[in-house]
């Protein structure tokens, strides 16, 4: 029988391995594997230059996950993030065969995803959402476990299109990523100045695991209060007109007693506490509220008027 | 399952713990009020019924504490796992199995002693004995600051008074008969609960008047003229006096024969 000191470190040697390659961004790190864990998908803000894409990309690797990195840009057409049918000749006949698109993988980077246009974005949105592509008149069911990691740049919004709230509320986690501390960054300027080999990094998952994973979040036990507690943040962003315009949809309170129920999972919890609410109820409300004029001439971002919510609601 | 049973055990612990409370502060509240109530003039009797309505109240408002908040709160090593075990107590998967056998193993060290105040349950045990030192210090010396009971009975005779002399005013607009002081009544026989009275016991005390007798106001009797108030209904229609109807022989067979008795004896 599997016991939760075995998943803890489990975690811990995923997040080493990770640690080789990355340095800092701990909770970056712990917040895409939340993501993971509850079968759902992350928006990734954060400036150029913090390690977003060799994140995900060592991850992919310690996970033995196929990886696809797809660069958003206005010119991308649906069919080229899905696939398309081309025409191919064997054996003296032509016919039309299904060539997949970079779609077709376990972990997708989708960069800059605010560059493409909406309906290249909601082409993504649907394989997020289904697990499948339709592509003319046939499905194609993607390989498990699927997720998509989003990036955006909080910076040149000119000639974006920006994600509607509607869509942003199909991610799961909007995490964003600091810059790394002096000390970080001093250790990164010496990892990286210094050597061109890459380091050698060890599997620590796979698919099925990751796969067996996602079922064992659920089963986390957490107790009513907790649940109770949940929803009345999430109805709190709803009611209170002071600071919060549009409130987060019940998708945000079933996000966060999954993400809170991951959160113990990683840290060998048996159960969920007030601690993993908190802890996961930023990435999983910050792109579901849209403040107010009032909030916005006051310079409140959507994390603190969160954060109010959390001291308020105990 | 050992949880099931823990989790009986930690509610019977602090429905216990309740009733001791509610209990020694019911008592409490009984005994001032019974103090108050006898200073008072009023049925000690009546002290139940806000001593009954305490009891529950405190009940009710005890029952509402979340025992397991309590005992997680105490018990940091608990916290949030209690409630989350319990919460998910039928759930069969490797978590729960895993957080009960913690929970069961973690309970065990509970001392129930610790949900217990001494120093509340010594205080008010102290107040108890306090109040009922005083109540029995003061029983032979029936210390009473109001009448309150003798005060409602005069209200309730003023009442009816009050009652009368309404009655009378409607009466004399009726036009009514006023005859001898009788027509406040409908009928010649009086009130009807003394009518009602039967062969019971009636218990009539005569008030002492606050009469003062002056010595040097000596005065002549005056002659008073009293009106009989005796209804008129009432009355012999012809005066006839009482005579045997016994035959004259008979009457002397019975007289010789008490002589007989009377020489012989």
């Amino acid at each position: 029988m599997v016991s939760t000191e075995q998943f803890r470190k489990t975690f811990e040697a995923l997040f080493k391995e990770i640690g080789k390659v990355v340095i800092g961004q701990r909770e970056v790190m712990e917040q895409m594997l939340i993501a993971m864990l509850c079968d759902g998908n992350a928006l990734l803000e954060g400036y150029p230059g913090l390690a977003k894409t060799l994140l995900v990309k060592t991850m992919a690797q310690l996970m033995d996950f196929d990886f696809s990195r797809i660069q958003f840009t206005p010119d991308l057409m649906p069919s080229d993030i899905t696939g398309t049918y081309v025409l191919q000749e064997t054996g003296g006949r032509r016919v039309f065969k299904f060539e997949q698109g970079p779609i077709f993988a376990n972990i997708i980077l989708a960069d800059e995803i605010n560059r493409a246009t909406p309906k290249t974005q909601s082409a993504l949105l649907e394989a997020m959402q289904e697990k499948q592509v339709t592509v003319g008149n046939e499905t194609f069911k993607l390989d498990l476990p699927f997720f998509v990691l989003a990036t955006q740049n909080p910076i040149e919004q000119e000639g974006t299109y920006p994600l509607p709230e509607a869509q942003t509320d199909r991610f799961l986690l909007k995490i964003t990523t600091e810059y790394p501390s002096m000390e970080e960054e001093k250790a990164i300027v010496d990892r990286y100045a210094e050597t061109l080999r890459s380091p050698h990094l060890r599997k620590v998952l796979n698919k099925s695991s990751m796969v067996a994973l996602q079922q064992y979040t659920r089963q986390i036990p957490v107790s009513k209060d907790i649940k109770a507690r949940a929803v009345k943040i999430v109805t709190a962003t709803r009611k209170g007109k002071s600071l919060i315009e549009y409130g987060a949809s019940p998708r945000a309170s079933i996000g966060l007693v999954l993400a809170a129920k991951a959160r113990a999972l990683i840290h060998g919890r048996n159960h969920v506490t007030n601690e993993d609410l908190n802890s996961v109820a930023l990435p999983v409300l910050r792109h579901r509220i849209i403040l107010n004029f009032e909030a916005e001439r006051k310079g409140i971002s959507a994390d603190e008027a969160v954060l109010e919510i959390l001291k308020q609601v105990k | 399952m050992p949880f099931r049973r823990i989790i009986r055990e930690i509610r019977f612990t602090f429905n216990m713990i309740n009733i001791f409370y509610s209990t020694i502060r019911t008592i409490i509240l009984f005994l001032i009020i019974f103090l108050l109530f006898t200073a008072f003039g009023i049925p000690w009797y009546l002290t139940f019924i806000p001593g009954i309505y305490y009891f529950f109240r405190q009940m009710k408002k005890r029952s509402k504490t979340n025992p397991y908040k309590e005992i997680e709160k105490k018990y940091t090593v608990l916290k949030e796992k209690l409630r989350a075990a319990k919460d998910n107590i039928d759930e069969g998967n490797v978590f729960v199995f895993d957080l009960h056998k913690e929970v069961v193993a973690a309970v065990r060290k509970i001392n129930v002693s610790s949900f217990f105040n001494t120093r509340r349950a010594l205080n008010d045990i102290l107040m108890m004995a306090f109040l009922a030192i005083v109540i029995i210090v003061f029983a032979p010396f029936h210390v009473q600051i109001l009448d309150l009971q003798a005060m409602t009975d005069l209200s309730l005779d003023l009442g009816g008074l009050v009652d009368n002399i309404g009655q009378f005013g409607k009466d004399k607009l009726e036009g009514e008969d006023d005859e001898g002081g009788l027509a406040e009544y409908n009928d010649i026989f009086g009130e009807k609960s003394v009518a009602l009275l039967g062969d019971e016991d009636m218990e009539v005390t005569l008030e002492a008047a606050n009469v003062e007798i002056d010595v040097n106001d000596i005065r002549e009797v005056e002659e008073r003229t009293f009106t009989t108030t005796y209804p008129e209904e009432i009355g012999a229609m012809a005066a006839s006096a009482f005579e045997e109807q016994i035959p004259k022989d008979q009457q002397e067979i019975v007289k010789n024969y008490y002589k007989k008795i009377a020489t012989e004896g």
